[in-house]
């Protein structure tokens, strides 16, 4: 596959706090490509750095093969970014927003005017095409700034947090229209601390962390990095000392696991044959259990796994 | 106006005249959107043409002071509403919009010259009416005294919305913007020639009063609309400073809008 987006040892500083910390990442054409990570992560910062919106401290980056920082204005042109927040003057009305961004991209005529309308009708848009920006709500005006790319149908399309606000109906209107513009042929990039999203909508995802891109692959390839097959949570009536969890590591065995104040996650093979014999151990050195569950990993287990914190 | 597409198009070819002219007609669209705006300004202006100006012009005995006044009361609409213009990068910088400018397939000096001559024509257009007026109440209407008028109106005005376009786009800050906004305004339209005449100020007065761009155009207007005489500063001085501080004012923003911004 063709690579969209060239990232090498990227790093951005804002003041004295280091933002992205020598990010290396490809994304490749056609993929509809996913960075996940809790706010402040990164996320938001590396795709303003490929939009050409902020420039970046050190190391290279490249849209469709065209430096960000030596050509921003070829790169502008093969690309559409939707903001986290949505960005509109106040005055005017949802037709005008959507417009005059077609116009600004290059469209015109009644190419320009049969997106809008189509895009528009599947988005529940239609009814508020008079209305003034101000005076929408956060889901509309969201589905606003998304509506802006899909009708712009840039060669690389960005979505930060595309379906923030946006009720569920929303979202699955707007994940179809994002495929559509995939299967059309844009490259996508979504950043999204939403793990249901990135996994309903991403071919590949990066999760990042911290500025550092900590894992990157299919989803079901980066469950597949969890060690053994199921995930054991267990959750405890009070917070364990580290000699008790020394010592339940010694009874049970295990040591693959990570505790946080009463919850303890154990990584393991077989989880429903092992659950009885882990509770039984528990019990001998005096560990009582309120609550215990057996579940498949999701991503978020995968982001906990790597990084010790949850996404939600 | 001065820039005509034909003009535009010379300097930046098709698309890049489009996206400016994009930016222009945005930016008058939300000027007459924004209604409240439009109707203050001009009945402040009207309360100082019709009261307070026939008030002053009956305190100071000045010869024919009353039309020397009006022409400064122009040019205090156009300095606001150019100011208002420039003002507008630093609102959109507030409201995130700056960023999604950036983000447009225009480079940044489409988008500072946009802005600029936004500046201008907004300028221009708005104080039409007020300039019919007048001329009519001066006894000096004339198709050609317009033409030329409206022209260093929107020369001055592209020059006004630039540096404040500069500033806006150099402090960032809002709130340190906000504050030397409010100082420039002032030592702009105080010390200035807008409504009086450096031989009746003292010399601590005069001096800045000279070198001052609003002097500069109010003097250069009153030329045009009153003859002779009616002037602190010869129009041989007062025009080609004019066309500099616009010629400095794009290429200033320009440069600095290529080269520092960002959008956050």
């Amino acid at each position: 596959m063709k690579v969209a987006v060239e990232i090498n040892n990227l790093s951005k500083y804002y003041g004295s706090f280091q933002a992205l910390k020598s990010l290396t990442l490809n994304i490749y054409e056609g993929e509809i490509f996913g960075l996940l990570g809790p706010n402040g992560a990164g996320k938001t910062t590396t795709l303003l750095i490929l939009a050409t919106v902020i420039k970046p401290s050190s190391g290279n980056v490249k849209v469709m093969g065209i430096d960000v920082t030596k050509e921003p204005l070829k790169v502008r042109k093969n690309i559409g970014f939707s903001f986290q927040e949505p960005k509109a003057l106040r005055v005017d009305t949802v037709l005008d927003v959507l417009r005059w961004h077609g116009k600004i991209c290059g469209l015109r005529g009644i190419e320009l005017e049969e997106n809008i309308r189509r895009i528009m009708a599947n988005l529940g848009l239609a009814k508020y095409s008079g209305k003034m920006f101000m005076h929408l709500s956060g889901g509309l005006k969201k589905k606003v700034e998304v509506a802006k790319i899909l009708i712009q149908k840039p060669k690389i399309a960005i979505f930060d947090e595309p379906t923030a606000q946006v009720d569920v109906i929303g979202k699955h209107a707007i994940w179809n229209l994002i495929r559509e513009l995939r299967d059309e042929g844009s490259t996508i990039i979504i950043a999204t601390n939403d793990m249901n999203e990135a996994e309903m909508l991403c071919d590949r995802i990066a999760i990042i962390h911290n500025g550092v891109i900590i894992v990157e692959g299919k989803p079901e390839e980066l469950k597949d990095k969890i060690p053994s097959g199921d995930i054991l949570e267990i959750e405890l009536e009070r917070n364990l000392t580290r000699k008790e969890i020394g010592l339940m590591v010694e009874k049970i065995g295990i040591s693959n696991f990570k505790a946080t104040g009463r919850n303890i996650i154990f990584y393991i093979n077989r989880g429903e044959e092992m659950l009885p014999i882990i509770m039984e151990k528990m019990n001998s050195i005096g560990i009582k259990i309120k609550r215990t569950m057996i579940k498949e990993p999701t991503l978020d287990d995968v982001f906990f796994y790597f990084t010790g914190r949850t996404l939600r | 106006m001065m820039f005509s597409s034909t003009l535009l198009e010379e300097l930046y070819g098709e698309n890049e005249m489009r996206n400016i002219l994009l930016i222009i007609s945005r930016d008058l669209s939300k000027l007459i959107k924004e209604k409240f705006f439009l109707v203050m300004r001009y009945i402040s202006t009207l309360i100082q043409i019709f009261v307070y100006g026939v008030i002053i012009s009956k305190i100071i005995t000045f010869k024919n002071f009353y039309n020397y006044y009006l022409v400064g009361i122009y040019v205090i609409l156009v300095f606001y509403v150019a100011l208002n213009a420039g003002y507008d990068v630093l609102d959109e910088i507030r409201m995130g919009m700056l960023e999604y400018y950036l983000s447009l397939p225009i480079s940044r000096g489409e988008y500072i010259v946009a802005k600029s001559i936004s500046g201008g024509v907004l300028s221009t257009v708005y104080s039409i009416p007020i300039l019919a007026l007048i001329l009519l109440l001066s006894n000096a209407f004339s198709p050609l005294k317009i033409i030329e008028i409206l022209t260093l109106t929107f020369i001055f005005a592209l020059s006004m919305s630039g540096i404040i376009i500069i500033i806006s786009l150099q402090i960032k800050s809002p709130n340190i913007s906000d504050i030397i906004y409010g100082v420039l305004v002032t030592l702009l339209l105080k010390l200035s020639t807008v409504y009086y005449p450096t031989a009746v100020m003292p010399s601590f007065y005069k001096y800045p009063a000279l070198i001052n761009p609003v002097s500069h155009i109010t003097d250069l207007l009153r030329y045009i609309i009153l003859g002779e005489g009616s002037y602190s500063i010869p129009p041989e001085i007062a025009f080609p400073a004019i066309l500099f501080l616009a010629m400095a004012s794009i290429t200033f923003t320009t440069i600095i809008m290529e080269r520092k911004v960002e959008g956050r």
